[in-house]
């Protein structure tokens, strides 16, 4: 059976090297992953999650063991994240809520606004095809959406974890998975709208 | 429930399987006998199922292996701060000590030539400072004990140094990259 975070931790802090080597194999793909879904720069995403784990080392003597270790890692990712894309795109989260305003009126819920009898585009074509249309999509949500869609289907954090990570009320987290899932729904629509004409 | 059709948010908890066992079975029996909400629940799992399977973005294959080194260099360059850290805090106590004898002999002789003496003049007399300003400055340029304040101000620096090279040292490196 594998050995649970804390426990490596532990077994770390008490001078075995190898249970941190299992933590990095074990995180390194979701933290580059995340790190490359807000970054877009597969550079920065290599440094983020290293950053991450040294970050952590670092800190070893203040981390509580009796807390998840799992969503402080992402925090401390996404932190290193946010520090990044700040530096890089100085406004990347200041429109963010003029850009996602226009669907969250709560006069126009999306799912009336949508509702139809046709099955949904991605039902329509093969499975990888529907994989890199939605990621397409995904990516093109605002970086807090994109985040918490990551976090939550991709890596299969509970709300708790998510809000732990993000630093964030579990209603707020709710909020922005409803909102980035309207927005995806949104996209869709419009694709489906467009489909006939590009044949 | 039954007369009025599901918020989106009662679908998406239903869905995330986020609500308690009660609301959950209100809910499947709406559900049951409600086409348009049945339809919506429908299209909300079917888009949960696929951003489950959204592509992932792998890491370079040796990544895991930097980030090991990466670790390890640190665990060194650790226990070589944590080696020095007992001599910085000795050298910084004793040019503390320094600091304080060398000061001590300053003010000694400052009052040995005569320094605070003359400054206390010329401030209780400006009529003398006025009429013999340059004579009166380089009286307490002469005055001051040169080799005692230049021994003070360096045992001052190397405190100064001592303190920044410990703070260095207790403190955690934070960036990497």
């Amino acid at each position: 059976m594998a050995l649970s975070d804390e426990t490596l931790l532990t077994q770390y802090k008490a001078g075995d090297g190898d249970a941190f080597r299992i933590l990095v194999d074990r995180y390194t793909p979701p933290i580059y992953n995340l790190a490359f879904s807000f970054l877009r720069d597969a550079m920065e995403a290599e440094n983020v999650t290293q950053e991450t784990f040294l970050r952590v080392v670092s800190a070893l003597d203040r981390v509580r063991l009796d807390m998840p270790i799992k969503p402080y890692l992402f925090r401390v990712a996404l932190n290193l994240c946010r520090d990044r894309a700040r530096k890089k795109h100085p406004l990347l989260f200041t429109d963010l809520d003029a850009r996602s305003s226009h669907i969250d009126r709560p006069d126009n819920p999306v799912s009336e606004m949508i509702a139809d009898d046709a099955p949904p585009l991605w039902e329509r074509v093969d499975a990888q095809e529907q994989s890199a249309f939605l990621s397409a999509l995904v990516d093109q949500l605002p970086v807090i959406y994109r985040t918490v869609i990551l976090l939550r289907y991709v890596e299969e954090f509970s709300y708790g974890e998510i809000a732990q990570s993000l630093e964030l009320p579990i209603n707020t987290v709710r909020t922005h998975l409803r909102r980035a899932k309207d927005q995806l729904r949104l996209k869709l629509e419009e694709e489906r709208r467009t489909e006939p004409a590009q044949v | 429930m039954n007369d009025k059709h599901l918020t989106p948010d009662e679908l998406e908890l239903f869905a995330e399987n986020e609500l308690d066992a009660r609301a959950r079975a209100e809910i499947e029996k709406h559900v049951s006998d409600c086409a348009q909400c049945r339809g919506n629940l429908a299209r909300e799992q079917s888009l949960n199922r696929v951003l489950r399977v959204l592509p992932r973005r792998e890491p370079p294959r040796d990544l895991c292996a930097r980030i090991d080194s990466a670790v390890q260099i640190h665990q060194v360059q650790e226990k070589l701060r944590r080696a020095r850290m007992p001599f910085i805090l000795v050298a910084t106590g004793f040019s503390l000590l320094l600091l304080a004898w060398f000061t001590f002999q300053m003010v000694i002789a400052f009052e040995d030539d005569g320094t605070l003496y003359l400054v206390s003049l010329l401030t209780s007399r400006p009529d003398i400072l006025s009429a013999f300003a340059v004579d009166a400055v380089w009286a307490v340029i002469e005055a001051l004990p040169l080799g005692e304040i230049v021994l003070t101000l360096f045992a001052l620096f190397t405190v100064i140094v001592l303190a920044q090279q410990w703070i260095e040292t207790i403190r955690p490196r934070t960036s990497y990259s």
